[in-house]
């Protein structure tokens, strides 16, 4: 009996965590067209999609870049997208210094920073059929 | 009462007078060239002056200096926009950049108008003629993502 009741609540706490799950929408990114492996993905989930995403309560993080949505965006814009990723990231202007003060733990490492800059680079190219 | 009101003005003169001997960098002007995006995107009489008048005086190298930019502390406020303005965004060098960074800027050229970030209120605030109608912004927007669109193309 113990072991079921245990076994409920973690299936419960999962269930919760789902729900509330604050990650990146895989299918949609995929409907995209853009390609995401799992350890951009990751970078992404811990740095950027808080802010970043059509639930956000951040209305400026919220206008400027919406990762659920690229699919709903023209090939334009997507490339568009991209290259603004990189531009922010090389300049160090991404993630905001608010955040780092707030989500110490959430701070991407320089190999992080490097490996969006690169995967969003490749990206570009392949929309842009290079 | 009177002297002391005397005082705090000659101060205030003296300080106004003193504070122009500190160095401010105006970025300079160059002449227009071909790598303008007036000429560069071939924009319409309509496109080209919004560009002028509601954007040029942070984002090119045709800075408008009136006299008072030239005076501190005005001159520091001015010195500050346009040094980041035109780190943001060149107009005057539209043609030396990649179609990927030319999609870039046309999409937050879009967004700004849009949105009313751009021009900024400080600018529109002592410039009138700057202020541009939501029929502006809305035809500037459309312009830049009509040119996204057949940029993507070529």
């Amino acid at each position: 009996m113990k072991n079921i009741l245990i076994i409920a609540a973690m299936i419960g706490v999962a269930a919760i965590l789902q729900s509330n799950s604050r990650l990146l929408n895989e299918a949609k990114i995929k409907a995209s067209g853009i390609d995401m492996p799992d350890d951009v993905k990751a970078v992404i989930d811990k740095s950027c999609y808080g802010c970043h995403h059509k639930d956000s309560r951040n209305e400026k993080g919220k206008a400027k870049l919406q990762w659920d949505n690229l699919d709903e965006l023209s090939k334009a814009k997507q490339v568009a997208t991209m290259e603004g990723i990189i531009d922010v990231l090389k300049e160090d202007a991404m993630p905001p210094k608010k955040f780092k003060e707030n989500y110490p733990d959430n701070i991407p490492s320089k190999e992080e920073i490097d490996k969006l800059i690169d995967w969003a680079n490749d990206q570009a190219k392949k929309i842009m059929g290079e | 009462m009177n002297k002391i009101i005397k005082i705090i003005l000659y101060a205030l003169i003296i300080l106004l007078i003193v504070i122009q001997l500190i160095p401010v960098d105006l970025p300079q002007n160059a002449n227009p060239t071909n790598n303008d995006i007036i000429v560069a995107e071939e924009v319409s009489p309509e496109i080209s002056r919004i560009f002028s008048v509601a954007c040029y005086d942070c984002h090119s190298s045709q800075v408008k200096y009136p006299w008072y930019s030239k005076v501190a502390p005005a001159s520091w406020l001015v010195a500050r926009d346009v040094k980041s303005g035109i780190e943001a965004m060149n107009l005057s060098e539209w043609g030396e950049l990649s179609k990927r960074q030319k999609l870039l800027y046309l999409d937050q050229i879009s967004g700004v108008v849009k949105s009313g970030e751009m021009p900024l209120k400080a600018y529109t605030i002592i410039h009138r003629d700057a202020e541009l109608s939501d029929q502006e912004r809305e035809m500037l927007a459309k312009w830049a993502e009509d040119r996204m669109g057949q940029i993507f193309e070529q």
